[in-house]
Parts: C-alpha cells; structure tokens; sequence
C-alpha cells in the first residue's frame, strides 16, 4: 500500500489545534491537494465531530475522511510509544480512498512531552499558544524543541494576556536553532497560508496534487 | 535463558504495540451507569468476566488458536476467528479486537518468521478471516515459544491488568488498591487459564456487561473504545 505522507499535530488543549485543521485543510484542498484527517482525543470524538461538521458544510472533505480515535486517555501513548490504533485507521483510510495526497494526525493531551512516532507521521507540528503564557518556548520540552514545525497561535490575544511575542521569538530561536516556527491567530487564518507552504514543501517537497497516485 | 517466561512477559507486557490500553472492557459504561464505585465493586466484576468471558472465551481462542497453530491447520484457526467474533455481540468490542489482533500480528511478522504467524497474516490480506485478539495472541505465542497454558495465563493477566489500569484511570480505584485486586485475582486468573486450555470450543455469557457496552458504543463524551 503507498504511504501518503502524513503530519502530526500536537499541543496542548485549547492551543487550536482543531481549529488550524479547520483552516489548514480547506487551504490544501483550495490547492488542489486532498487531505484526510485523525483525531485522537482525551475524552471524546468532540473535535473530530466539529471538525467533521466544519469541514464537510462547505464540501471541503467528505465526512469519512475525518475519524475520531478514542485513546482510553493517553492520546499521547497512541502516537507515540503504541501507534497501532492510528496505523489501522490509516490503513482503513487509504483503502477507502487512495486518492489522498496528506493525511493529518491531530493528538490532544496538556503534555510538553508529546512527540509523534516517525513510524505514524512523517512532519511533526507543535503548536502552543499566547495565552499560555510568554515563558512557553523558553521551557523548551520534546515537543517545541524536536518539531519540524512550531506553531504559536492566538497572537491576537497576546497584548490582552500580557505576552510578549519578542520574548516569544527570541526564545523560539534559542530553544529550536534554525528549524522553523510561525505566529498564527488561526481564528482569523492569519498565518495559516504560511503554515500549509511549508507542509507542501517541507513534506511533500513541492509534489503538486495527485503525484503520489492512487 | 528461559524463552518462556520472557516471551510471556513481552506479550502480556502494556509496552506491546496493539492497542489494548484504549479499552475498559465495560468498565467505564458501567461506571457511568452507577454500577461500579469501588474497589470491591471492581473486583467483583472482574471475577464474573473471568469466570464467565475471560476464560470460556478469550482463554480458550487463545489456546485452541496456539493448537491449530501447532497442526499447522489455518482453516481451523479461521473457523475459530469467525466463531469468536459471532460470539462478541457488540460492535466496537468486534472492532477493537480485530484491529489489535491484526497489529499483534504485524508486530510478531516483522520480528520474527513462523509459518502460521505468516499463513493468518496472507488469510488477513486476502480477507479470509479477520485477526480478532485473542486468536492472533495465541498464534503469536506459539511463534515465541510459549506454551498453551503460558499463553492462556497471559490473557488472563492482561485482561485483569488492562481492565484495572482502565479504573485507574477513570478514578475509580487508587494505584495500591489496583495491586490489591490483581494479587486478589491471581487463582481466578489461574482457573480462567485452566478453562480455556480444557475447551474444545469458545463461549461466553455477559449478557449485562454487553447491553452496556452497546449503549457506550453510541456515548458522545467517552476516553474508552469499549
């Protein structure tokens, strides 16, 4: 079975990592790219619901390329040190629909300890947020320091929580070196057309739609 | 170096990638239907699904999968995957098992080679059977060179083990109480094993247990598979 190269996502609760799905996708597919997504969650399948809903309203993706995977609550052990879940749904996935070009695999769970198993995804997203407070990236942890990618979302809150995005910068370069981060404020998709130029060609190295072939 | 013992502790070990830590075997619906509180509770519950589920059932596919492996016969060990799953009435319990099995099996196949491990993985493949847990475990365990009553004793530890680290994590038990149970089950673990090593075929009955679990199949806000 081809592998469709697949991202990661991973973060704390609340950071908007199911929103940056909501606006990544629909900016991949306006691409041309088809995307499938996974959702492994802490209690529920309530953001592969919303983000089902969201995404099959407007005929983005249909719905049975969203799953939700409940994870007995240890999101981060089904990505991590036992993917086996995650490979079987996308598995199921790709027999369902070989035309995919991305799959994205979101993981909840409050942990900076997060990593995703390079076996189950190909591209690892960190993603915090401002309202988490400036001192984040400067904590450092698995997560923001080995990921492919850093994302610091709700920018727009940052004046109202007293962060400071410089110190934020600055501490993003200590901590990662010269791998990538951005700012975002998803809900605004500021900086999300940003984020999917750099899954196109960090991940699928600038293969336009449909080079993987079904 | 006791190969036995060893491979016991590997496939019965939480660390084995297939995907049992997101089950509760209806713990957490019974939970939230009142039914469970505490530990004595817990341990009552997990002492029916030995004598009643573990052992008839998952104990004896493990151990008549483990000789049908040895007979090299893969038309029994599908007959017997298809007879266990018609017995599992509840649909993500079917699920989850298969998917664990067929992870279980993938796992064993890239680290080691047996023929029958590699016969159930073409059968898979070509969707002549499904790969439900317990029947891929016993596969497996053969492969490992584990006895059948060594891989019927890892089933029924693990399904002790990963039912009390499920109320764990629900709260309902503390971490001394979920040691407590385990020593406490250890001759019913034992009898469950004993079960299904004397069967000649696969039954339960948990008639409650079920209902339940079908209605968690349906429950919006759950951390559990089953």
């Amino acid at each position: 079975m081809r592998r469709v190269p697949r991202v990661g996502i991973g973060g704390p609760v609340g950071s908007g990592k199911s929103m940056l799905i909501e606006r990544l996708v629909p900016e991949l597919v306006r691409r041309g790219y088809a995307a499938g997504v996974i959702s492994n969650d802490v209690i529920s399948k309530e953001d592969a619901d919303r983000i089902r809903a969201t995404l099959s309203a407007d005929c983005t993706v249909p719905g049975d390329l969203v799953v939700g995977l409940a994870t007995g609550g240890c999101p981060h052990t089904a990505v991590r040190e036992d993917p086996s879940m995650n490979l079987a749904a996308i598995e199921q996935m790709v027999r369902d629909h070989p035309e995919l070009d991305i799959i994205i695999i979101e993981s909840g769970g409050d942990n900076i300890t997060t990593t995703f198993s390079p076996v189950l995804a190909d591209y690892f997203m960190y993603m915090i947020d401002v309202a988490g407070g400036d001192k984040y990236p400067r904590k450092g942890g698995l997560g923001i320091q080995s990921c492919d990618l850093l994302v610091i979302n709700k920018v727009d809150l940052a004046e109202h929580v007293g962060a400071d995005l410089d110190v934020m910068r600055r501490d993003a370069v200590r901590s990662r070196g010269e791998k990538p981060f951005l700012f975002t404020d998803c809900r605004s998709n500021a900086g999300v057309d940003e984020v999917a130029r750099h899954i196109i060609r960090d991940l699928l190295f600038d293969a336009p739609p449909g080079a993987g072939g079904p | 170096m006791d190969d036995e013992l060893l491979g016991i502790m590997q496939m019965s070990d939480s660390l084995f990638p297939a995907g049992t830590f997101a089950m509760s075997n209806g713990i957490e619906a019974m939970h939230r239907a009142g039914d469970i509180s505490t530990a004595a509770d817990l341990e009552a519950l997990l002492r029916s699904y030995l004598a009643h589920q573990t052992g008839p059932s998952d104990c004896a596919a493990a151990a008549l999968a483990h000789r049908y492996a040895g007979e090299g016969n893969v038309g029994r060990i599908r007959d017997l995957d298809a007879l266990y799953l018609a017995s599992k009435s509840v649909r993500e319990t079917r699920e989850a098992s298969v998917r664990s099995g067929t992870q279980m099996l993938k796992c064993i196949t890239e680290i080691l080679h047996d023929d029958a491990v590699a016969a159930c993985a073409e059968e898979i493949r070509n969707g002549g059977m499904s790969g439900a847990y317990p029947v891929s475990f016993g596969v497996c365990c053969r492969a490992m060179g584990i006895s059948a009553r060594g891989t019927a004793m890892a089933v029924s530890y693990g399904f002790v083990a990963g039912c009390v680290g499920a109320a764990l994590r629900l709260g309902i038990i503390q971490h001394m109480e979920a040691q407590g149970i385990i020593h406490s089950l250890k001759s019913d673990m034992e009898r469950a094993a004993r079960v299904g090593c004397d069967s000649d075929t696969v039954w339960q009955f948990c008639p409650q247990a079920e209902i339940l679990q079908m209605a968690h199949e349906n429950q919006d806000s759950k951390m559990f598979i089953t």
